[in-house]
């Protein structure tokens, strides 16, 4: 026993040391480290952690840790993937979600407290959430204790940079003799001449103006200043979206433009082809979507449609006149990495995760591997032409060599690097002008708060969900339907789910 | 030959007529697929492919061959140790509890008969069948492929009807003879029950063959799963709409073609064992309506 | 295939009167010494039931966390009991009616489009003259029965496919517009049930061909010496030939009304199309192992539920059927 405790004091104080000289792993040989160590990955229905990820492989060969998989990629549900694994007898060492899912099973016990690991063993993660207020307040649980590393997509220097933007095909506005939209009722029009006017000259409105890859009318609604989630309102409380007048106003206005053949009819179907359908077919007119895959399609379908002009444009300004986006990357991307109650080695694995968030870790996240992702040039990192010339993009290359979202933090680089003249345009014009719309910081529901949310939760977003495909495809309107509408809501336990975020909310105001 | 009455001509023209598109419709699929599978994508996808292969090409068969590593070829070889071992299983286990069920002289035959019959009216449903699978440590495990429905309660009593059609007067006299029972069972009732073993075996082989649910739920190891699974991720990519697919910009590629070739080198063995099974299993379900 | 039948029946009395002995020695025995003279037929029956304890009896002991709030980490024992709690949640909840009411009608469009369609094609292929063309169009019309869910499910995906799908690039031809089937919320029933039809028509069939191979000849040469007509010989022979048969797999069709399986919606559905779509079955698979947040005790509630309503309406059709039609299953 005390030879124990003398060697955990030996290790803190060398710890403490090499903290002080800022120099890395030289102090590990007294914690027993494992060769492997095993991770649940699985998230967005389709990114499964891979063992021949090369970022990962170089993560091994300097950490000495090699991550086995637990899950295939067989398995095309991610909801699936974790609900199964967590009836599992015994959990991976690793567990990779989103964090509120983390959060929960870390109050059921799945998850072991870092807070003292991360005192002792982990000086990067300390520094990042000393950086990253933001990333400290989403990794404390309701108990006050850490039980997950979330991460950073693109840097946690700069807040809500946009992600997505709006795209028109200007080659139909020139042609129509229109001017670009600058407003919502100028992108009505300009999309109403899309439909009735013809541009791509086949003799049918057989033309789609306005279309969206997934997502359904989500981005849309921010023209009326309407949300499909939950944001802060006027009063600085937390409202859910689909609750509010300017809800009801949009799906007012959005059922017209459905009606008038503005919007796609199969806006909630189309999926993830939807550009590559509407556009190599010169029907597609405007869309929101990311900038840099979406401005490639002008180079995509050049021969296939002649003079294609696809390109991104100011967001118009909503009904109250602001010029805003409201798709923008938090600081923090939801997702995290935790340690499990059956890993062996939670010292070790703490070292593992620290070494993600050390210099050498995020640039092996941001640019993957040096010598085959990226070269030094004059100090600059540049990437290598295998990564330049991917041709299923930059973003999706990097992400099948193992550049995906854990704790760590990433860099725009990917993306950037990606990018096209027209796309980095329009990325830019949204940067600078900082149209992006902070979103709400990340805060975590305590154990009451997250047993009623579980209750009710799903199937009252469902049902809104559901609801709100019957107004914009006119099954019902809803200047008809909207007092009903709130009083099943208000039966199906909205307030109370609006009183819990707020509760919660306000703990880390 | 009795002369036709010009009615009976017309309806015996329109049945046969109406047997053809029946022939057309039951085949028609499958074939559009193994043509599409030979054509090029762009073909396929202009809809120029409609009796015969249109641009014939084997890329969707190259693309398959070395699609996720070889994952096809892995979970190939995993549905034949699946189907053929738990076959052999089932028709064990299967032979085991009928045989001595199908003896009148089975004391607690009753019983024993009304603990398996209750099983086809009553289930735990999904989740406690989960739990314990759980339980028994049996979660991504081939042990657990095999056993999930190892025996079927319905071919069960189909195969103790075949048994009871057997006349006793072979069991006497061997008996006689001084036979153990086991050696009555394996020397005079399994021979005779031939036909009745093979469509039982080929019942409990094409549900193996063709089942993904569990597989799907259970095994999370790529090297353990069967082919049902792979083609249940690669048809649902087809259909789905993402919903996560605008989360990040990730761009994803059309498989159309390469599903088609995996489906039929997926029905292949059915195709091929078909003429040959064909016979039985009408034979098979005679053994049933006999008794029903 | 008569004759192997005939075979049975002499041997089967044949047997019946050995049988008379036996039954004399064994009046003779006690019961222990039957099983002791029996004991390698118990002996062949304890895999059988090992089988039988551990996939079926066990996770009868499972059952339990319906009435409870099972965590996984905590197993069955330890998690909290809280009564009838998920049932009175399934009922309030608004999917309660849905599921049931897709359920039922599923399976009631079914039985009464794909079920006398099974019936009829028995009927026209008993009537086909040409042996030869008979066995051509069973063989064809089985077929699709040994096709895998999936791959069927493939198939139904690809041949509606909105962009490369045979039946809108029809559609595009004659001018209508293309519809994306999948994601129609009216169209789901239809494709279901003819995915089904297609899947079981001619297999379903073989039960009603072997019936009606088991007609005997002389009650159709009886018809045909009273100056009966083919129609006459069909209406008055072979449709009372075949009756207990189609009651038979009436009162089955019946009984399994509240059930579905799910295996096949869940490849064909999605979140738009659950207003009709979604049934008992893949509502307990969806929030019990698909979520991310999944309620296993809720889940198997409504599993439970399904499964004692199935349990009742099977007993229910049986006794109707003997009141009524003096054929049951048990």
């Amino acid at each position: 026993m005390n030879f124990k405790k003398i060697t955990s004091l030996v290790i803190a104080t060398a710890i403490t040391a090499a903290l002080i000289s800022g120099c890395r792993g030289t102090t590990t040989s007294n914690i027993e480290t494992p060769e492997e160590l095993t991770i649940h990955m699985h998230f967005f229905d389709y990114c499964v952690y891979d063992e021949d990820w090369p970022i990962f492989q170089k993560a091994a060969e300097i950490t000495g840790i090699k991550l086995r998989g637990t899950v295939s990629e067989t398995i095309s549900n991610s909801g699936q993937a974790y609900s199964t694994m967590l009836v599992e007898n015994t959990l991976p060492d690793i567990i990779h979600y989103t964090t509120p899912s983390l959060t929960t099973l870390a109050k059921d016990g799945g998850l072991i407290p870092l807070d003292d690991l991360i005192d002792k063993y982990a000086p990067n993660i300390k520094k990042f959430f000393e950086e990253c207020a933001v990333a400290r307040l989403a990794a404390t649980a309701p108990d006050g204790h850490i039980y997950f590393i979330p991460g950073s997509l693109s840097g946690v220097d700069e807040n809500a940079i946009p992600a997505m933007g709006w795209f028109i095909r200007q080659d139909w506005l020139d042609k129509l003799g229109l001017k670009r939209p600058t407003t919502v009722q100028e992108l009505h029009d300009v999309l109403l001449a899309f439909k009735q006017r013809d541009p791509n000259g086949n003799g049918e409105a057989d033309e789609i103006p306005l279309f969206k890859r997934a997502g359904g009318i989500s981005d849309i609604l921010q023209l009326f200043d309407a949300d499909n989630g939950w944001r802060l309102n006027k009063d600085g409380k937390l409202v859910f979206g689909q609750t509010e007048e300017a809800y009801k106003n949009a799906m007012r206005e959005l059922a017209k433009w459905y009606k008038e053949g503005i919007i796609d009819p199969e806006i909630f179907s189309r999926g993830s082809q939807a550009r590559d359908q509407l556009l190599s077919t010169d029907k597609g007119g405007c869309t929101h979507d990311w900038f840099s895959s979406t401005a490639s399609y002008n180079d995509k379908y050049a021969e296939t449609v002649p003079g294609l002009n696809f390109i991104p444009i100011t967001p118009p300004a909503d009904i109250n006149g602001v010029i805003k986006e409201t798709t923008v990357r938090g600081l923090t991307h939801g997702l995290a990495w935790g340690i499990s109650k059956d890993n062996k080695y939670p010292e070790a694995t703490i070292k593992y995760f620290d070494f993600w968030l050390s210099e050498e870790g995020r640039t092996l996240n941001g640019y993957g591997v040096e010598g085959l992702h990226y070269n030094v040039v004059d100090g600059e990192k540049v990437f290598t032409n295998t990564v330049l010339s991917a041709k299923e993009g930059i973003p999706t290359y990097m992400r099948n060599q193992g550049q995906v979202e854990i704790g760590t933090v990433g860099s725009l680089a990917t993306e950037l690097a990606g990018m096209n003249e027209i796309a980095l345009k329009g990325f830019n014009e949204y940067r600078n002008n900082k149209y992006g719309v902070p979103p709400v910081p990340p805060f975590n529901l305590n154990e009451e708060e997250n047993e009623i949310k579980n209750q009710y939760y799903t199937n009252l977003t469902t049902f809104m969900n559901e609801q709100q495909q019957k107004w914009l495809m006119g099954v019902e309107t809803v200047d008809a339907t909207w007092d009903k509408y709130i009083e099943t809501i208000t039966n199906m336990n909205y307030y109370e789910i609006e009183k819990i975020y707020n509760d919660a909310y306000n703990r880390i105001k | 030959m009795i002369k036709r009455k010009p009615s009976e001509v017309v309806f015996d023209t329109c049945n046969m007529i109406l047997m053809v598109l029946v022939i057309i419709v039951s085949i028609y699929p499958l074939w559009y697929v193994t043509i599409a599978s030979f054509s090029s994508t762009s073909a396929v996808s202009s809809g120029k492919v409609l009796l015969v292969p249109v641009e014939f090409t084997l890329d969707a068969f190259k693309q398959m061959w070395s699609y996720d590593d070889y994952a096809i070829w892995r979970s190939y070889g995993n549905t034949i140790l699946y189907s053929v071992g738990g076959t052999a299983l089932s028709m064990v286990l299967t032979i085991l509890g009928a045989y001595p069920l199908s003896k009148k002289y089975l004391k607690g035959k009753k019983f024993l008969t009304w603990l398996i019959l209750i099983t086809m009216w009553f289930g735990p449903g999904m989740m406690p069948n989960y739990i314990n699978l759980r339980n028994l440590h049996l979660l991504d495990s081939r042990i657990a492929i095999f056993l999930i429905g190892c025996i079927s309660t319905f071919n069960v009593v189909l195969m103790r009807t075949f048994f009871e059609s057997i006349p006793d007067s072979l069991e006497e006299s061997a008996k006689l003879d001084g036979a153990s029972h086991f050696r009555i069972m394996r020397d005079i009732f399994i021979p005779l029950s031939v036909p009745a073993i093979m469509t039982i075996s080929l019942y409990y082989f094409v549900g193996r063959w063709n089942s993904f649910f569990w597989a799907m739920l259970l095994l999370k190891d790529k090297a353990k799963i069967p082919l049902q699974v792979v083609l249940k991720k690669l048809v649902v990519e087809m259909n789905a709409n993402n919903s996560q697919a605008g989360m990040i910009d990730y761009t994803t590629t059309s498989r159309e073609t390469m599903i088609y070739a995996t489906m039929v080198i997926a029905v292949m063995p059915m195709i091929i064992l078909y003429p040959f099974i064909q016979k039985y299993f009408v034979k098979g379900i005679m053994v049933g309506a006999i008794k029903g | 295939m008569n004759s192997t039948k005939k075979n049975g029946t002499t041997a089967q009395i044949a047997g019946d009167r050995s049988h008379i002995n036996y039954i004399r020695i064994k009046k003779r025995m006690g019961a222990t010494a039957q099983i002791v003279r029996d004991r390698q037929l118990y002996y062949m029956l304890i895999p059988f039931f090992i089988w039988y304890i551990l996939m079926y009896y066990m996770p009868m002991y499972g059952i339990q966390i319906a009435f409870k709030d099972y965590k996984p980490l905590r197993g069955i024992t330890a998690s909290e009991w809280v009564g009838i709690k998920h049932f009175i949640n399934f009922f309030q909840s608004p999917y309660c009616w849905r599921v049931i009411r897709n359920t039922i009608l599923i399976n009631i469009y079914s039985i009464i489009t794909v079920f006398p369609l099974t019936i009829v094609f028995a009927l026209l292929l008993n009537e086909l003259r040409s042996k030869k063309f008979k066995t051509i169009v069973q063989t064809a019309s089985y077929l699709p029965h040994f096709i895998s869910t999936v791959i069927v499910v493939g198939l139904v995906i690809s041949l509606l496919s909105p962009t490369t799908g045979i039946i809108n690039m029809a559609r595009d031809i004659f001018g209508a517009e293309r519809i994306y089937f999948l994601a129609k919320p009216e169209y789901f029933r239809t494709i279901y049930i003819a995915m089904g039809g297609w899947q079981g028509i001619g297999f379903g069939a073989i039960i009603y061909t072997s019936a009606l191979c088991s007609i005997d000849g002389c009650l159709y040469e009886a018809a045909r010496i009273d100056g009966a007509g083919r129609f006459k010989q069909f209406l008055h022979v072979t449709i009372p030939g075949i009756m207990p048969t189609i009651a038979i797999m009436l009162i089955l069709k019946v009984g399994s009304i509240m059930s579905l399986g799910m295996e096949s919606i869940i490849l064909l559905y999605q979140p738009i199309t659950y207003e009709t779509a979604d049934v008992i079955s893949s509502f307990v698979y969806r929030i019990g192992l698909e979520s991310a947040n999944p309620q296993y005790s809720f889940a198997a509630a409504v599993g439970l539920f399904e499964g004692v309503v199935s349990l009742m309406l099977v007993l229910l059709a049986n006794k109707f059927s003997k009141a009524v039609t003096e054929t049951s299953l048990f």
